[in-house]
C-alpha cells in the first residue's frame, strides 16, 4: 500500500500558545477516499493549510507523496502544492473576474507540471478544461465564456472541481464543498467528485462537519475535542 | 504574463475604484504638468519680450527700473534725457541702429510710445522676430497712430478709428489731449509682449500734444489747435530712453562703459538680457512655490491612490487565498499589487498628458485673451519627462505598501478564506 500522506506526532499552535491541533498519526493510502469529520472551529482549515504547506507544524512531520515538508522552503512548498494538490473550498472560490474556462485553467499557469500533464492528452489546456467540465455535467458551451458569478452555486462548485482535477494532481483536498448545496445537488455533486477522483486515480481528502455524507467514503476519521481548547484526530 | 492578465482583469472588474484611482492621479499629473507648462512658458515669454537689442539707455537709476519702464511699460522714468545726448550716442561709430522712446502718455490704460519708424524696422522679440502689421501701415503723419493687437481687440479699434491720448498713466481723472485726436493707421499682429498693449506714435506727435504744456501742466489760457501745432517746430527736445543695436556685440561693454561715464548728462546703459535675468531671479521664489505646490498635488494624488489600494485589500483577501490555493506564491501576490499601482500610474500619466494638451488647446485662446499669456502647444521638456518619471517611481513606491501588506496577508491567511 503506497502512502500519499503521512502525518506523525504532529501538533500545531498559533504563536507560543497551547497546541490547537494534535495528530498522533494519520496515514492516507493512494486511491483512498478519506472523510475527516469535525465541528467548525476544530482546526480543519489549519489541517488543510498544513497539508498545503502554507502553515508549518510546531512539532512533528508531514510527508506528502514521500516528500518531507521540513526539507522544503516556502517557495518549494508553494510549487509542490501547485503541482500535486488540487483544492475545492466551501463556495465562492472562483475568481469573479475570470470566465469559467479561465478559472479552470488557472492552476496550469502556476504549475508547469500540471500544464504538461494536460497537454499530454489535449491540444490545449482549454480543451482539457472543456472535457473535464463536460464530464462534470457542464455541457452547455455558452456557459464557458460566462462570468462565474452568473452561475448557480452548484455549477460553481463543479467548476472548482474541474479546476482542482485539471492536470490530474495526486491529491484532491475538499473543504466543506457541499455546505452551500441543497440535499439533491449535494449527493449528485458528491458522486461526481468521487467518480472523477477514481477516474483520475487521485486520492480524495474530504473535510466536513456533515456526518450524513460519511457513507460515500472508504474511510472516516474525526476530530475529537481534547477539552483544553485543542482538537486531535 | 498570467499575472499581468490577472491584474488587468481584476482592475476591470473594479471599474469604479479604477476610475477613481485614474482620476486622482491623472488630475494631479495634469496639474503638475500644467503648472510647469505655465511656468516654463511664462519664463519663455518673459525672456523673449525683447531680443536683438544690445543696449538700453536711460536716465541713471537702477537697471531693473530702466528695463521695466522701457520694455515692460511698468513704472516711470526718474528723468528724461536730452535729444542732443541721444543724437551724440546714436551716431557713435559702433552703433548700427537706434530706437528712441518717449513715454508718459496713455490711452485708456494703454501706454503710448513716442518713437520713430525705426521701431518697426529694428525692434525684435522672441527668436529675433520682427513686428508685423496685420492691418495698415507705419505712421507717416504727425497725428497717425499704430496700435498693438491687444489694444485693437480690447477697444474694438480698426483702421480709421479716432483716438484721444491722456497725459500720464491712468484713467478718466487725468487730463486728456482732447483737442488733438489721432487717427489709427496701422494695427500690429500679436506678439505676446507689451507691444500688444501699446500705441505707437511719432516723436513729433508727442511734441505736438504737449506744445501748449509746460512741465507736465497745461498752460492756462493757451490753446494751440492741432492744425496750428503742425506749423510749429516739432523737433523732439527730449526723450525717455532709447534702444541700441550695435555692429558688433564685441563693442557692447565698451560702449556701455562710455555711456555710463557720459559727461554731459547722467546716463545709464543696460544689457537687456542680463537685466531680464535679474528680474526673473526676483520671481524665483514664486517659481519655486509653483513647483512645490504641484509637487504637493501629486503627493496628495498618490495618497488617494494608496488609500484606494489599501481599502480594496481587505475585500481582496479571498481573491488572494484562491490564488494561493491554485499555486500562487506570496511573491506573485506582491507582484500583482505592484502591477496594479504601476498600471494605474502609467495609464493616469497618459491620460493626464492627453488632458493637458486638450486643456492647452481649448484654454490657449482664453489665456491669451484674458491674461496675455501665450501658451504654445510645445512638446514635453526633458525636465517634464523627468517629472513624469518621478511620478512613476512614486507610484511604484506607493504600490510597495499595499503590496507588502498583501504579501503578509497571503503568508498568514494561506488558503483559508477569511471574511
Amino acid at each position: 500500500m503506497e502512502l500519499v500522506v503521512e502525518l506523525e506526532q504532529l501538533s500545531f499552535a498559533w504563536g507560543e500558545g497551547k497546541p490547537c491541533l494534535n495528530i498522533p498519526e494519520l496515514k492516507v493510502a493512494r486511491g483512498e477516499t478519506l472523510f475527516i469529520r469535525g465541528p467548525s472551529g476544530s482546526g480543519k482549515s489549519t489541517l488543510l493549510n498544513l497539508l498545503g504547506g502554507v502553515l508549518k507544524p510546531s512539532e512533528g512531520g508531514i510527508s506528502v507523496l514521500g516528500c518531507d515538508y521540513a526539507t522544503l522552503n516556502a517557495t518549494a512548498l508553494d510549487r509542490f502544492r501547485a503541482d500535486h494538490i488540487g483544492f475545492v473550498f466551501q463556495q465562492f472560490n472562483l475568481l469573479p473576474y475570470l470566465s469559467v474556462i479561465e478559472n479552470v485553467c488557472l492552476t496550469c499557469h502556476f504549475s508547469p507540471q500540471r500544464r504538461k500533464q494536460v497537454l499530454a492528452d489535449h491540444a490545449s489546456t482549454e480543451e482539457g478544461a472543456i472535457q473535464l467540465l463536460d464530464r462534470l455535467g457542464l455541457t452547455d458551451r455558452a456557459l464557458y465564456e460566462r462570468r462565474v458569478n452568473e452561475l448557480s452555486v452548484g455549477q460553481q462548485q463543479r467548476v472548482s472541481v474541474a479546476r482542482a482535477l485539471l492536470g490530474s494532481p495526486e491529491i484532491i483536498i475538499a473543504d466543506e464543498p457541499t455546505s452551500a448545496l441543497d440535499a439533491d445537488t449535494r449527493d449528485q455533486f458528491l458522486s461526481l467528485l468521487l467518480s472523477q477522483c477514481s477516474l483520475m486515480e487521485s486520492t480524495l481528502i474530504f473535510v466536513s462537519h456533515d456526518s450524513g455524507l460519511e457513507h460515500h467514503f472508504s474511510r472516516v476519521v474525526s476530530f475529537n475535542n481534547d477539552g483544553d481548547g485543542g482538537f486531535s484526530l | 504574463m498570467i499575472l499581468l492578465r490577472l491584474t488587468l482583469k481584476s482592475l476591470s472588474n473594479r471599474k469604479l475604484t479604477l476610475f477613481m484611482m485614474l482620476l486622482s492621479i491623472s488630475v494631479s499629473v495634469l496639474l503638475l504638468l500644467g503648472v510647469d507648462k505655465v511656468r516654463e512658458q511664462a519664463k519663455e515669454g518673459f525672456s523673449s519680450t525683447i531680443s536683438g537689442t544690445d543696449l538700453i539707455v536711460g536716465a541713471r537709476s537702477g537697471q531693473i527700473n530702466l528695463l521695466l519702464y522701457s520694455v515692460f511699460h511698468i513704472g516711470n522714468a526718474t528723468n528724461n534725457i536730452s535729444w542732443s545726448s541721444y543724437k551724440a550716442i546714436s551716431e557713435h561709430r559702433s552703433v548700427r541702429w537706434s530706437i528712441p522712446l518717449s513715454l508718459g502718455d496713455s490711452h485708456k490704460g494703454h501706454r503710448v510710445v513716442g518713437t520713430t519708424t525705426d521701431y518697426f524696422k529694428h525692434y525684435r522679440y522672441g527668436n529675433k522676430k520682427p513686428l508685423v502689421f496685420s492691418h495698415g501701415r507705419e505712421f507717416t503723419e504727425v497725428f497717425d497712430v499704430v496700435i498693438g493687437s491687444a489694444v485693437a481687440k480690447k477697444l474694438g479699434y480698426s483702421i480709421g478709428s479716432s483716438v484721444l491720448l491722456t497725459h500720464g498713466m491712468g484713467n478718466a481723472s487725468l487730463v486728456t489731449h482732447d483737442d488733438k485726436p489721432f487717427n489709427v493707421v496701422g494695427i500690429l499682429s500679436a506678439t505676446g509682449t507689451p507691444v500688444d498693449n501699446s500705441l505707437l506714435v511719432s516723436l513729433e506727435a508727442i511734441e505736438a500734444i504737449h506744445i501748449d504744456w509746460k512741465a507736465g501742466v497745461k498752460l492756462p489760457g493757451v490753446s494751440i489747435s492741432a492744425a496750428d501745432a503742425l506749423k510749429r517746430n516739432l523737433a523732439p527736445k527730449q526723450i525717455t530712453a532709447f534702444m541700441l543695436g550695435l555692429h558688433s556685440r564685441m563693442s557692447t561693454f565698451q560702449l556701455q562703459r562710455g555711456i555710463n561715464r557720459y559727461s554731459k548728462e547722467p546716463l545709464m546703459a543696460i544689457l537687456p538680457g542680463l537685466a531680464l535675468q535679474e528680474l526673473w531671479g526676483m520671481f524665483s521664489v514664486f517659481e519655486k512655490a509653483l513647483i512645490a505646490i504641484s509637487g504637493l498635488v501629486v503627493f496628495s494624488g498618490l495618497i488617494g491612490l494608496l488609500t484606494l489600494l489599501l481599502n480594496g485589500l481587505n475585500e481582496r483577501r479571498r481573491e488572494m487565498a484562491i490564488l494561493r490555493s491554485v499555486g500562487a506564491r506570496p511573491l506573485h501576490i506582491l507582484t500583482l499589487l505592484m502591477f496594479e499601482s504601476l498600471i494605474v500610474t502609467i495609464v493616469s500619466i497618459i491620460l493626464g498628458v492627453l488632458m493637458l494638451y486638450l486643456v492647452m488647446l481649448l484654454g490657449a485662446p482664453l489665456l491669451q485673451q484674458e491674461f496675455g499669456l501665450r501658451i504654445e502647444l510645445t512638446s514635453l521638456s526633458f525636465w517634464q519627462w523627468k517629472l513624469l518619471g518621478l511620478v512613476v517611481l512614486a507610484g511604484f513606491v506607493v504600490g510597495l505598501i499595499p503590496g507588502y501588506r498583501a504579501y503578509k496577508y497571503s503568508v498568514v491567511d494561506g488558503m483559508s478564506i477569511k471574511l
